[in-house]
């Protein structure tokens, strides 16, 4: 009898990092106790760099001659999630799209058709119960920590001398799939501080050299039309957002602003959580050692989307940075996922 | 309710391997309309689904491996695979055309990495520069059949072989007027193919390899433009004179020369080898994950 861990566990990002950590939770329990695991990878971002190089593969993608599956340990977002007749079915959904107002989400319903769900805060479990899903549903203690999620990333980014001690914002995203948020935030940066020179702004982005110099050009064209001569706060970082370039910029943070378009920032909300740093986002948090400081988004009539607004994020940005002061990074608690192995086991018995 | 392909077709190898029965793999196929593709599906006990289909049906089949005949066109739409997280595998039918440079080969190369290469013939490994593929030679039904039972003098063979096939075949008609040419096999299985065949005593075909060894395995002599080298097959090289050569042929044909060919190529390429190394190679991709 075996059961199949599929998950983004080759990717190189932050993601793929988590989801490591699960696999290898899971593993450890199984080996005590002499069940078998086997597991598959899933590249959810066909762009992102991969890790090929990790022991823990060559132990659980090998396949058994006598393969007898009972059990699919899903690791995935939402729309990806599958049922296997005749076998167990449990999903650790990856839900993205944590949208305060829309909780409702029309894929949750898939999840009815599994045996368990795994969470992995209460947060998390609110939301799928308020989406009317009913199957049992488990929270794990998941928070990332340096030891268990990031045992060998511990750089920051040099931002020179003229740097130090500066309140630093930080975005962290794909280029393409944020443009309109990414301009906004340097709009309302450049608009809030355009006299200060003890903040600063990384763009941290997912992108090609073309779009870091369409971005360029936008400042550019910014500053003309703002009157601004020189200002060189900004920092434009493109790379492929790997694990170490997205932990090494959220180390240069003071405060993240986790307001993607794509609303893929959430697992960067879960590294800042225990690192002391400042969060201004769009959905509620937990477990965070800084309160977050909320945005709204302005939604129609019919509860439709509009955006953030400029303004309101200038103002927000101008309020974090007037309480926070410079940038401070602590450590606090370091929690794990060691529990999640066993609340798989304890589920198949 | 949105729905990805994805994770099925990432479980769906696990479940074929747990049911052990080589039948419930599903093969989306590069069907190319040759004599090879009739060959699979009848002599292959695999559920075979033709690739035009897969727009149409991913959404709701999945799939344990995707197989292609053509490297150098699979090479420009596998992404649409790789993204869906199918394994693949590659046959190297032929010879490079000459017209392939080094630099095409190497970029190839680089592309088919991820995949399982196949090639039917061992110098293809060197021609085609293979870093990690597998030699399966290919496998050729036993026709049994009745060499003493007259027969029509030439079949020409000319699937898909356009204009060029029918000049070809006039030719050859004004010298033989009992020709008969195949062109068209979309209806028609192996065995109905092999059937024609068996009623001829020379076959003329292009390019294709496995075409040959078909024609040779029905008791034809076989005049070809492939590069294979067995014997029964003579090389044309001027078509021009093909009518001499299938004069030749006719003249020195002996029934018991070709019994002896039949069973010696019938034993070189073993059906039965060739059947368990495709299952075996198939069972041996789809254990290894799918790696981007």
């Amino acid at each position: 009898m075996t059961s199949v861990f599929i998950g983004p566990y080759r990717q190189y990002d932050y993601l793929g990092q988590a989801s490591r950590t699960y696999l290898q939770s899971i593993y450890s329990v199984y080996t005590n106790k002499n069940l078998s695991l086997i597991s598959r990878p899933l590249f959810i971002d066909p762009s992102i760099l991969v890790t090929n190089n990790d022991p823990l593969f060559d132990k659980t993608e090998d396949t058994p001659e006598n393969l007898s599956l009972d059990c699919i340990i899903q690791h995935a977002p939402v729309e990806y999630l599958a049922i296997q007749k005749y076998t167990k079915n449990i999903a650790i959904p990856i839900m993205q799209n944590k949208i305060s107002k829309m909780p409702y989400n029309q894929n949750y319903q898939k999840l009815n058709l599994f045996d368990n769900i795994l969470v992995e805060n209460e947060q998390d479990k609110n939301l799928l119960i308020k989406s009317n899903v009913s199957c049992p549903i488990s929270v794990f203690d998941e928070s990332l920590s340096d030891k268990d999620i990031l045992p060998h990333v511990n750089k920051s980014y040099n931002l020179g001398e003229r740097m130090n001690g500066v309140f630093v914002f930080g975005f962290i995203g794909a280029y393409k799939q944020n443009i309109s948020i990414i301009q906004k935030i340097i709009t309302a940066f450049l608009v809030s501080f355009r006299s200060s020179s003890d903040v600063s702004l990384i763009m941290s982005c997912r992108g090609t050299e073309q779009d870091k110099k369409e971005l360029e050009s936008y400042y550019d064209d910014l500053k003309k039309r703002l009157s601004i001569i020189e200002y060189s706060n900004i920092l434009f970082i493109f790379s492929g957002l790997d694990i170490e370039s997205s932990v090494a910029s959220l180390n240069s943070f003071s405060c993240l602003l986790s307001i993607n378009d794509d609303n893929s920032q959430y697992l960067y909300e879960k590294y800042i959580a225990s690192k002391g740093i400042s969060l201004i986002t769009k959905h509620s948090v937990e477990n965070i050692q800084v309160p977050p400081v909320f945005i709204n988004e302005s939604h129609d009539i019919d509860d439709i989307l509009i955006s953030i607004s400029t303004a309101d994020l200038g103002q927000k940005m101008k309020d974090i940075k007037n309480q926070q002061g410079p940038n401070k990074h602590q450590k606090i608690k370091k929690n794990n996922a060691k529990n999640l192995g066993e609340t798989v086991c304890h589920i198949l018995q | 309710m949105s729905y990805s392909p994805i994770m099925q077709n990432i479980i769906r190898p696990l479940v074929s391997l747990s049911n052990r029965d080589i039948r419930d793999i599903n093969v989306l196929y590069d069907y190319t309309n040759s004599i090879f593709d009739k060959f699979v599906s009848q002599y292959l006990d695999i559920s075979f689904v033709h690739k035009e289909v897969y727009s149409s049906t991913r959404e709701i089949l999945s799939y344990d491996i995707y197989w292609d005949n053509n490297p150098v066109e699979y090479i420009s739409n596998l992404h649409e695979y790789k993204s869906q997280h199918i394994s693949d595998i590659v046959f190297f039918h032929e010879y490079p055309e000459a017209v392939l440079k080094k630099e095409d080969k190497f970029l190839l190369q680089n592309r088919l990495q991820g995949s399982l290469q196949i090639y039917t013939n061992e110098s293809f490994k060197g021609s085609w520069s293979i870093q990690n593929g597998r030699h399966i030679p290919y496998g050729i039904p036993n026709a049994k059949i009745d060499l003493a039972q007259p027969r029509k003098s030439i079949v020409l063979m000319s699937i898909g072989g356009g204009k060029s096939g029918e000049l070809l075949y006039s030719h050859i008609k004004s010298h033989f007027p009992d020709a008969t040419i195949i062109q068209n096999i979309s209806n028609m299985s192996y065995d109905d193919i092999a059937n024609i065949l068996q009623q001829h005593y020379v076959c003329v075909t292009f390019r294709k390899s496995f075409d040959c060894l078909v024609a040779l395995s029905c008791g034809c002599d076989v005049l070809s433009s492939s590069s294979l080298s067995e014997n029964g097959i003579v090389h044309i090289e001027d078509f021009n004179k093909i009518h001499l050569m299938i004069e030749s042929c006719l003249r020195d044909r002996n029934n018991e020369i070709v019994k002896q060919r039949i069973s010696d190529l019938i034993k070189k390429y073993d059906l039965e080898i060739f059947q368990n190394e495709i299952y075996n190679t198939i069972r041996d991709r789809i254990r290894k994950p799918f790696i981007l």
